[in-house]
């Protein structure tokens, strides 16, 4: 107990030691702020939707208002992915997939990958939020507390007089090592408050969740730091090969998984745009019956209404664009597959990359990955789908402009509840934790060797 | 003497295992992220051209049809990868790869390969770039940071200085041994990859642009050196200055240009594309008053008064004033988001002053072609052609279609339109490029310069 006191006192009167925990927390804040302001524009951008819906409705009846066809032609229905309590604290994917786009009831999938022009230059750069602050300085403040729980007995000429006392060597480094770990999480713990607090999270099972990642995050740093101080080797070499090893896990081999991702995926994308494209533009030059029969055979209830041969007419025209949906169907669906490949490929990656797995465990809470992007994608199309519900009826049973009720047109809203971490990834942060903790131990050994 | 102090210390360097590790490990990385970025880079372009061949077929087999159909039935822009992009993909990944064009609208860039990626794409690419920009400084402090710390705390640098050496002899000795072995390190890497690709005046200034910079890294792991006593200080303070300008301070910085400079979003320009159409009308209008303005001076121009009795059909010439309309509104939105993201960029090089690596991304990105100025470039060459073909279209409709109110149902024969040009991208020569990068380069140069001052002021402190 007394050697824990002196430890901690030692610890706390380093200079650089409030410093470093104080940095941390400063930046942990500043990037909750940063997070809290993007989210604010984003609604403040979603709170346009009312305003416009009620100008687009007053002006499009009065200038079509003989057309209705020609109206729902122009007709937009701004869509929102409104975010979580938890999206201020990452960013995830929201900024390279639109979180408001204006659906239109033409032929859904040129506008399912609809983008944003956005800022690739902070997209390259890297979002600075509280997910980059975790998965990236956490690890380091862990390092540059922990690197040198052997060698500064060296370094400081302490090490005679700590091997003349009758506690292991062993014993005292795991202590400190603890009591480091410990203090590191301690400023995690707190700037996780601070930034419950800045976003009102509420305090539920997930923060508590949360807390435990982090606590994991931290043991698995400071359990690798021991593993490289039972090298007994100096102090500059401790902390080059923690720094490597933080380079490696954070930087070098994320990046390196995603150019391999990248680099096997086929891109369906492009060429099934192209097809239904040819698809809808065909539909021209076809018989209107051949158009309108896998139309009829989805929506069998609007066969009786009758289609000129010889003249365009709106039922056929609205009719054409769904076609040219079905007939891509299972493109799409491949094209989907292909997105969930790579989100299983990510998860497997993740359970064997701790940087990874919190950066994921985040991106869940907040509903910023890719799983939330896949939702928010078919959200989109069943709101699609909803809308077709709502103006077919006018459509096809050739109503007046004046029939419709645009003010009862159905919203679109995507809210996507925190997500809790997925176990299968942690229990790799668990097992690689576990592991190094043991190998520490088992290394430790060597302390007491002369 | 210089030379001598340069042997001693990339011999005393080279002793070390750790060293000899990192430096394989690190010189694999980055053939690794030549190959794999040099393959990918040739798989995106011939596909892209594979593409781009397959829609101008497409266009060809189109058959007799209404202009406005065609119109409609529209084009693709394929973006090509840039042929230095192997080197630094830039923003590249991030931007979309096609763009359909059509009538009536500019439609958004499509299929990033971000779009398409999980969040591992927030961890970034292995390129080369990343490779040199990232971690080589990091190589390059390691290998530094106890060149004069470390000599001061064995005490052969009080004997090197008792025997009459001039500490500007021994500083700069030191500093050229890293950047000795830098160059015998790096060089051997990077020409072959630039003569793979056949070397020109943008592979020079890239090679030139490195040079200086992991110059002025090494000028810093020097001077970082010489300004401690203790050799496992020397290298904390690097390894904080590594975390805090090359780790940190870029996304705090992007964060920041980001908030003073915002894009807005599409949605929002949806939104006031609507109300400056209803307020201007749009590419079917024919009611407003320009368009009934353009149908008088066009009946006064033929003596005509009836446009029944044009020789040429009014509904095509109206639809080119339509789309005239639209695309100036359209031109408005990109004119902003480009300022936008040019004031961004410029703050980012503002941040050069603390972190030299922002500066190297400038320059790297923009030599390479793959920065977002040329994207801006790529989007206003395809809307260039969009604008091109729609208004050969509409011409198709004012010549060879006859006039009736609704004259939908005409054809015209698609000998009209199948000598369209297809779009090709044109690369701009450098001279032709935004000249941000020589802002970069010259901002290094004074970077380097301060650092060799910096360096060249040295005096010995009496300890």
């Amino acid at each position: 107990m007394r050697l824990a006191r002196l430890e901690l006192l030692q610890l706390l009167r380093t200079r650089s030691v409030p410093a470093l925990l104080a940095l941390f927390v400063t930046l942990s804040v500043l990037a909750v702020f940063a997070g809290n302001e993007r989210v604010a524009q984003e609604r403040a951008v979603m709170a346009e939707r009312e305003p416009f819906l009620e100008e687009q409705a007053a002006h499009l009846t009065q200038k079509h208002a003989r057309d209705l066809g020609l109206l729902l032609y122009y007709f937009a229905l701004p869509t929102e992915h409104v975010p979580n309590a938890w999206t201020p604290l990452a960013t995830g994917l929201r900024d390279v997939h639109p979180f408001s786009q204006h659906l239109r009831l033409l032929s859904l999938t040129p506008q399912t990958y609809a983008s944003e022009l956005g800022s690739p230059l902070r997209q390259l750069a890297g979002s600075f939020d509280y997910a980059f602050v975790v998965t990236f300085l956490l690890p380091l403040l862990v390092i540059a507390l922990c690197f040198d729980v052997a060698s500064r007995d060296e370094a400081l000429g302490t090490a005679l007089l700590l091997r003349s006392q009758a506690t292991p060597r062993r014993h005292v480094i795991a202590l400190r090592l603890a009591m480091r770990a410990g203090l590191a999480f301690a400023a995690a713990a707190s700037s996780f408050a601070l930034a419950i607090a800045i976003t009102r999270l509420p305090l539920d099972l997930r923060a508590l969740a949360w807390l435990g990642v982090l606590a994991l995050y931290a043991a698995f740093w400071a359990s690798l730091c021991g593993v490289i101080a039972a090298f007994k080797q100096s102090s500059q070499w401790s902390a080059l090969i923690a720094i490597g090893t933080w380079m490696a896990l954070c930087i070098v081999l994320p990046a390196a998984a995603n150019g391999w991702l990248d680099g096997t995926r086929t891109q369906g994308g492009i060429a099934l745009t192209l097809r239904q494209r040819e698809i809808l533009n065909a539909g021209w030059d076809k018989p209107k019956p051949i158009t309108m029969e896998p139309f009829l055979r989805r929506r069998p209830e609007w066969a009786s209404t009758p289609i000129p041969e010889h003249a365009f007419s709106w039922p056929w025209y609205y009719a054409m664009q769904e076609v040219a949906d079905l007939a891509v169907e299972d493109e799409l669906a491949a094209h989907r597959a292909e997105a969930e490949r790579a989100e299983r490929w990510t998860s497997r990656i993740a359970s064997l990359l701790p940087p990874l797995a919190v950066q994921r465990a985040l991106t869940r809470l907040a509903a910023t990955d890719l799983e939330a992007r896949l939702a928010q994608q078919d959200s989109v199309a069943r709101h699609h789908e909803r809308m077709k519900e709502f103006f077919y009826p006018a459509i096809y049973n050739d109503r007046k402009v004046a029939e419709v009720p645009f003010a009862d047109v159905p919203r679109h809203s995507f809210t996507r509840e925190p997500g809790a971490p997925r176990a299968d990834e942690l229990v790799g942060l668990l097992a690689l934790s576990l592991f190094s903790a043991f190998a520490a131990a088992a290394l430790a050994r060597r302390f007491d060797l002369a | 003497m210089i030379w001598t102090v340069a042997r001693q210390e990339l011999l005393r360097a080279w002793r070390k295992r750790t060293f000899r590790v990192v430096l394989a490990l690190v010189t694999l990385l980055l053939l690794s992220a030549f190959t794999l970025e040099l393959l990918r880079q040739r798989g995106e372009r011939q596909q892209r051209e594979q593409l781009q061949a397959q829609v101008s077929e497409e266009w060809k087999q189109q058959p007799d049809r209404h202009p406005h159909r065609m119109a409609h039935y529209g084009s693709f822009a394929f973006r090509p990868p840039s042929a230095l992009g192997f080197l630094d993909p830039g923003i590249e990944p991030f931007t979309g790869s096609s763009v359909y064009l059509e009538a009536h609208k500019r439609n958004p860039p499509n299929f990033s390969a971000a779009a398409e990626s999980s969040e591992l794409v927030r961890f970034g690419r292995l390129s080369a770039a990343f490779v040199l920009q990232l971690l080589l400084p990091l190589l390059i402090f390691c290998m530094t940071f106890d060149s004069i710390a470390g000599e001061r705390e064995s005490g052969t640098w009080a004997l090197a200085l008792a025997q009459g050496t001039a500490v500007r002899t021994l500083v700069f000795g030191k500093l050229l041994a890293a950047l000795l072995a830098l160059a015998l390190w790096v060089l051997p890497v990077l020409v072959p990859a630039f003569l793979l690709q056949g070397f020109d005046v943008r592979s020079a200034i890239l090679l030139l642009g490195y040079a200086l910079y992991l110059s002025v890294c090494a000028c810093i792991g020097v001077l970082v050196s010489a300004l401690h006593t203790r050799s496992h200080a020397a290298l904390a303070s690097l390894l904080c200055v590594w975390v805090a300008c090359w780790v940190v301070l870029p996304r705090v910085a992007g964060e920041l240009a980001v908030r003073a400079h915002p894009v807005p979003a599409r949605s929002s320009m949806e939104a006031e594309l609507a109300h400056a159409s209803h307020a201007k009308g749009n590419g079917h209008g024919r009611n407003s008053p320009e368009a009934i303005a353009l149908t008088n001076s066009t009946l006064a121009r033929y003596g005509a008064a009836r446009v029944e009795d044009l020789p040429v059909n009014m509904n095509g010439m109206l639809s080119q004033l339509g789309e005239q309309h639209t695309s100036a509104l359209y031109d408005d939105y990109y004119k902003r988001v480009y300022t936008q993201q040019r004031a961004q960029s410029a703050t980012l090089l503002r941040w050069g002053a603390l972190s030299p690596v922002l500066l190297m991304r400038t320059l790297s990105m923009a030599v390479a072609g793959s920065d977002s100025d040329r994207y801006a470039d790529f989007l206003e060459q395809a809307e260039a052609h969009r604008f091109g073909f729609i208004k050969e279209l509409n011409d198709v409709h004012a010549k060879h279609l006859r006039y009736e109110a609704h004259d939908n149902l005409q054809r015209a024969s698609s000998a009209n339109w199948q000598g369209f040009a297809p779009f090709v991208y044109r690369v701009p020569a450098l001279h032709e490029q935004p000249t941000s990068w020589h802002h970069a380069f010259v901002a290094l140069s004074a970077w380097f310069a301060l650092a060799l001052i910096g360096l060249a002021t040295r005096r010995e402190v009496r300890s």
